[in-house]
């Protein structure tokens, strides 16, 4: 399924930009007018005769692949996020990747990024992406989608799966149940059968939908429901068990508002994630 | 996914430097500071300080431990108000019950970290690696992707690396795969998925022989062997059936004791009695209601059915094992060294055209072109090497076969290729050359240009179709009877051929040609005599077993018809490959299995979790054996991890609960019977402990209720709690099986350990029986002693004391009876022999000495508050035993009866 949509890379001419870039390449190999927009903010932080290299090795690679690169050097005005913002136009078909990278001052992988800020105003959808596998070169294979049981369903995270969809073999979605670790301890096997069931009553409507809207594709969808206590700590238990390649997270709606991402869990999943990682968000 | 060059194992050599951002003279100082920071160290290590302290603190957050330490809180609190009433022995007795139990399951608990230092042990300390131009060792924990690392024969391979360069290099994947057979990597772009694919070096795997040079892709948690690491350490092993139903039964006890507890504190407070007697009054509710004594016998029960198992082979490191293996639905057992005896021979050598056996100078002569496809080293008395190539060599000894002459003759080697399945060899035999092959039949097939016949004389038949289809007849004959078929094939190299060339690969390719089928090889594992009945006993028993393994199907399916674990007249289908379950979703999984599915071959050691996921999602409690590093997830993922004592690895054995000493199966089955009578002792001597649970609540009901003296005080209580029952219920905790214990199906597991009928047996049946006949005796002191219906009596008023002295000895009596009614659900109790269990007999004598001593021993009568009886009285307390003896037998009787009807 082919939907008008406009990819944008925000490059920051770092190894983890590098890397992140190979999933803008195979992203843009699956939107209409296989290219997109690479785009450089001249903050200074990487000397600009790497980033050129960096950017040169992006365009070369992505010719490989018969993708268009559209390489943009903007000057900086008054910081980097508002450059970007001036940059990418607001919209529903326009979609920014960004790298979810350590930064200097060692805050986190989110946390007081220009990612972060990103996923949180909203003027556009955004893939925040962690690389830890170079090797995989932007096909990961096996996706882990975790959700969170809510009721719009696969919806947010469709387009970004349909764009990743040609690079994956298997999609494992993922419900996590969470308890306290009260009631997990004392939880009963028939209470804990029922909330199990329910999960996987939502996790197959999910699969239907995915299934649905990527009958092109041959893929293999699975899913799995289960109780925790600790839920990423159980998505990263589950993505090693069904030897995830990449983990994909909805930025939630719910909870947005700062807690999400100031709170420990999203730093805590991308500091110890055992694959690539990505958080999404859908305007 | 689409067919362009996708993951680094697909891309070409020369493009890999461009694809990893790195180049031949390796990376810059500052790209690597720039790498570690992104991708951090190449190690396992998770540093979470507070990791210990959580652990702590979690094993009080138990229910039983939380009501310990209330408890406790509150005789402290009373001890304060009004010292000098013992609250202060009280509060510390229950504090110490509280610690130790806490503390027991905390060393548990930190023990699993062994498993993670077992396995830092396979990533190397210092790598050499190849940085602005020059080579040099550096430590493997600053190894970052696009380093330039040479491999070396010996070295342990630092992080998941594509090979660039390579000369013969050979490694041993066992630690990922469970495969010990060397596999050749190659330096070309294969078009396979990364984790399969020959061109890539593991971490935490071994270079055997050869040398190579690779570039770092991913590193520390992000390798393949980082996931097991991560799994390893990570999968919190689910409660098991006892401690759910353990924190079920705290549960409701805790609800009957707090709510009755509280009641009677608001009720006293409304009649304005005062508030330290109010206190008093709810503690002492909580304390009757709490069997004090319970958890640390549970404790006591389930080690020493630990000792005993470790007896029958079975080694267990977490107590809740014990138990958990006795709850089991399904036991996936692998195949080699379990069920069979690991000791491959060799049953036959068979013509391939015609499937009988050969003349034995033939054979011999098969043997001796075997041997020259094998790698097999003669040591004291014994041959080392891969298990099949001894088996060869082994043969051809036992034949007058002289083995130094035949590898004299070798002149070229091929060693095992794991993705083509077979070895080969060059050798001069009787003054020809010959190329000889030995492998699967379906790899060597392809190459046949001919077929030996021997019946009617030496020859070859053309390899047409037919000749083929009765080639491979012949092989599906002989591995359906559970044989392990390797054919064996060769052709004369031609004359002048260089056979010393340096392009292994080449050479055989050239030579990998117009073969010559020469014979079958059958190969037996000999089942362990022991298995089939055991097998049997678990059907009986209602346990299935779903055998695992990375054997051809057919020899599978005949392994398990053969010990029972499908019908004899299953057919081939009934079994799942490897490739078929890696298409399969869970779902489909659960669908196979729920129409019968039992065996798994050509399975990998990482299918394992997906069929205990499958097996848990069904709702059973599955044990599962594993021996290998990557079997360690499934390991801890499943409900009891069994790990083979003499085969496993230390990380499967650090991984598991259970260590199998034998490797045999049938002591898993012995363990199971062993947990299953645990189980049965536990819910024997938890329904003795409760039935003293009825007399000791029963006075406070009547003190707050009528205007009468409390028959029993939280001292007395607590004398029979933490001390006389303790001996008795440990006695009961050692109870041999019963005959029919493995004559019924595993337990449903929504049935907990208190059930309704239980409470009802023992509060308001056997508990109240007690409670009647001590009051009765309490009473009947009194009011022969002259008091009279609500007045009151000073606490240490000898004929109180006295009154209180019968009431304690009386149920201490009482719970004789009990005792020996426990023994048999069915029977009178008696019949076991009271002489049998020395724990019970010294239980009883404990009693007795007991009762006796609270009336008549001045200590005890001090410390319990106690005063003595006339022995008529004290005598009238005995009788007591034949009354609940009696009761109970009577209500056997009669549930047998109406069981009957």
């Amino acid at each position: 399924m082919k939907i008008e949509k406009n990819l944008f890379l925000a490059y920051d001419g770092s190894i983890n930009g590098d890397w992140v870039s190979r999933y803008a390449i195979r992203m843009a190999a699956n939107i209409p007018d296989k290219s997109f927009t690479l785009l450089h903010i001249r903050d200074k932080l990487v000397p600009l005769e790497k980033v050129r290299d960096g950017v040169e090795a992006i365009e070369a690679e992505s010719r490989t692949h018969g993708i268009e690169v559209k390489s943009r050097f903007v000057d900086l005005s008054r910081d980097v996020i508002r450059t970007l913002l001036h940059e990418i136009p607001p919209g529903k078909n326009n979609y920014c990747i960004c790298g979810a990278r350590i930064i200097p001052r060692g805050k986190g992988f989110l946390s007081g990024t220009i990612s972060e800020q990103l996923l949180r105003l909203k003027r556009f959808n955004v893939l925040a992406i962690r690389v830890v596998n170079p090797g995989l070169l932007g096909c990961p294979g096996d996706l882990m989608f975790p959700l969170a049981g809510h009721p719009r369903g696969f919806k947010a995270a469709m387009p970004f799966l349909l764009m990743l969809a040609p690079n994956i073999r298997r999609i494992h979605i993922l419900r996590v149940m969470g308890l306290n670790p009260f009631r997990r301890r004392y939880i009963s096997i028939g209470a804990a059968r029922t909330l199990v069931d329910h999960g996987m009553s939502y996790v197959s409507e999910i699969i239907e939908e995915i299934e649905r809207n990527t009958a092109e594709t041959p893929l293999q969808v699975d899913g799995a429901a289960v109780l925790a206590d600790n839920w990423a700590n159980e998505i990263l238990v589950q993505a090693n068990k069904v030897h995830a390649r990449m983990i994909l997270l909805g930025a939630t709606e719910r909870a947005l508002p700062s807690r999400f991402f100031y709170g420990n869990r999203i730093e805590w999943l991308l500091s110890r994630t055992p694959c690539d990682f990505a958080i999404y968000r859908k305007t | 996914m689409n067919n362009k060059p996708l993951q680094i194992s697909q891309q070409p050599r020369e493009r890999v430097f461009t694809y990893l951002h790195s180049r031949p003279e390796g990376l810059f100082a500052e790209e690597v500071v720039e790498r570690l920071s992104h991708i951090g160290h190449n190690s396992f290590e998770v540093t979470d300080r507070w990791k210990t302290l959580r652990s702590l603190a979690r094993q009080f957050t138990n229910f039983f431990t939380i009501l310990l330490l209330v408890s406790a809180a509150i005789c402290f609190a009373a001890h304060r108000i009004n010292p000098g009433e013992g609250m202060i022995v009280l509060g510390w007795a229950l504090l110490g019950v509280a610690l130790l139990n806490a503390l027991f399951s905390f060393i548990q608990e930190y023990r699993a970290e062994k498993a993670m230092e077992a396995l830092r042990k396979f990533l190397p300390q210092l790598v050499e690696v190849r940085r602005m131009g020059r080579d040099d060792k550096v430590p493997a924990e600053l190894v970052v992707p696009g380093d330039v690392i040479v491999l070396s024969e010996g070295d342990k391979i630092p992080a998941d690396t594509r090979i660039i360069e390579t000369e013969g290099l050979m490694v041993n994947n066992a630690p990922l795969t469970g495969e010990s057979t060397p596999i050749r990597l190659v330096s070309e772009q294969v078009d396979k998925p990364l984790e399969e694919s020959e061109n890539i070096a593991f971490a935490g795997c071994t270079v055997v022989r050869g040398i190579g040079r690779g570039v770092v892709f991913a590193t520390g948690f992000f390798t393949e062997f980082g996931k097991v690491a991560h799994l390893s350490q990570a999968i919190e092993r689910t409660s098991s059936p006892l401690e759910k139903e353990t924190s079920h039964m705290v549960r409701v006890l805790t609800v009957i004791s707090c709510s009755m507890g509280f009641g009677f504190f608001i009720y006293g407070v409304v009649v304005g009695r005062p508030l330290w007697v109010n206190l008093v009054f709810m503690m002492g509710i909580i304390v009757a209601n709490v069997p004090e004594g319970l958890l640390p016998t549970f404790t006591l029960s389930l080690a020493m059915g630990s000792l005993r198992m470790a007896r029958k082979n079975v080694l267990v490191k977490e107590l809740n094992a014990v138990e958990s293996l006795g709850a089991v639905h399904v036991i996936c057992s692998d195949k080699t060294g379990t069920l069979t005896m690991n000791q491959l021979t060799i049953s036959t050598v068979v013509d391939p055209g015609s499937g009988s056996a050969l003349e034995k100078a033939h054979e011999r002569e098969l043997l001796a072109m075997a041997l020259a496809a094998s790698e097999v080293r003669p040591a004291e008395e014994r041959f080392l090497g891969d298990p099949l190539d001894v088996a060869v060599a082994r043969r051809f000894v036992e034949m007058g076969g002289d083995i130094a002459a035949i590898q004299n003759e070798v002149v070229r080697h091929f060693a095992f290729d794991v993705e083509k399945r077979r070895s080969g060899g060059i050798v001069d035999l009787s003054a020809d050359r010959l190329f000889v092959v030995k492998g699967a039949f379906e790899a060597i097939q392809p190459m046949l240009n001919s077929v030996a016949v021997v019946e009617g004389g030496k020859g070859s038949a053309p390899a047409s179709v037919d000749t083929l289809a009765g080639a491979e007849r012949v092989m599906r004959k002989f591995a359906a009877s559970g044989l392990r078929v390797i054919a064996l094939a060769y052709r004369p190299v031609p004359e002048g051929m260089p056979t010393e060339m340096d392009d292994e690969a080449g050479l055989q390719e050239e030579l990998e040609h117009d073969l010559v089928l020469a014979g079958f090889i059958g190969i037996e594992d000999p089942i362990r005599p022991e298995v089939p009945g055991a097998v049997a006993k678990c059907r009986t028993a209602g346990i299935d077993i779903v055998l695992i393994t990375g054997d051809h199907p057919e020899t599978a399916m005949a392994v398990a018809r053969k010990i029972g674990i499908v019908p004899v007249s299953s057919e081939d289908d009934a079994c799942l490959t490897g490739d078929q379950l890696k298409m399969l979703k869970i779902s489909g999984l659960v669908n196979k299995m729920e129409q019968g599915t039992r065996v798994f071959a050509r399975t990998t050691p990482k299918q394992k979790m997906k069929i205990v996921t499958a097996l848990q999602a069904m709702d059973k409690v599955v044990a599962m054996t594993g021996d290998g590093v990557n079997d360690a997830p499934a390991l801890k993922a499943a409900d009891v991890g069994i790990a083979m004592g003499k085969q496993g690895t230390d990380v499967a054995r650090e991984s598991a609960q259970i260590i199998l000493l034998d490797d045999n199966f049938a002591s898993i089955v012995a363990g199971i019977e062993e947990g299953r009578t645990v189980f049965e002792n536990i819910r024997k001597f938890t329904n003795y402990v409760l039935v003293s649970n009825g007399p000791e609540i029963l006075p406070y009901l009547l003190y707050v209720l009528l205007p009468v003296p409390l028959a029993l005080n939280v001292i007395q209580i607590l004398s029979i709690d933490l001390g006389t029952d303790i001996i008795p219920s440990m006695g009961l905790g050692q109870e041999k099986p019963d005959p029919e214990v493995m004559g019924r199906p595993p337990r449903d597991r929504t049935q907990g350990l208190l059930t309704p009928a239980l409470i009802t047996h023992s509060y308001l049946f056997l508990g109240l029986l007690e409670g009647l006949w001590s009051l009765f005796l309490f009473f009947y002191v009194l009011i022969s002693g002259g008091w009279q219906f609500g007045t009151d009596l000073p606490g240490d008023s000898p004929l109180y004391r006295s009154a209180m002295g019968i009431a304690l000895s009386t149920i201490l009596l009482m719970q004789i009876g009990n005792l020996v009614g426990r023994r048999y659900e069915r029977r009178s109790g008696l019949d076991r022999g009271l002489f049998a269990n020395k724990l019970i007999l010294l239980g009883i004598i404990i009693q007795v000495v007991f009762s006796w001593a609270t009336l008549y021993s001045p200590l005890m009568n001090r410390i319990l508050q106690t005063g003595p009886v006339p022995v008529e009285i004290y005598l009238m307390g005995w009788l007591g035993i034949i009354l609940i003896f009696g009761a109970d037998y009577l209500r056997k009787k009669v549930a047998g009866r109406l069981a009957a009807n």
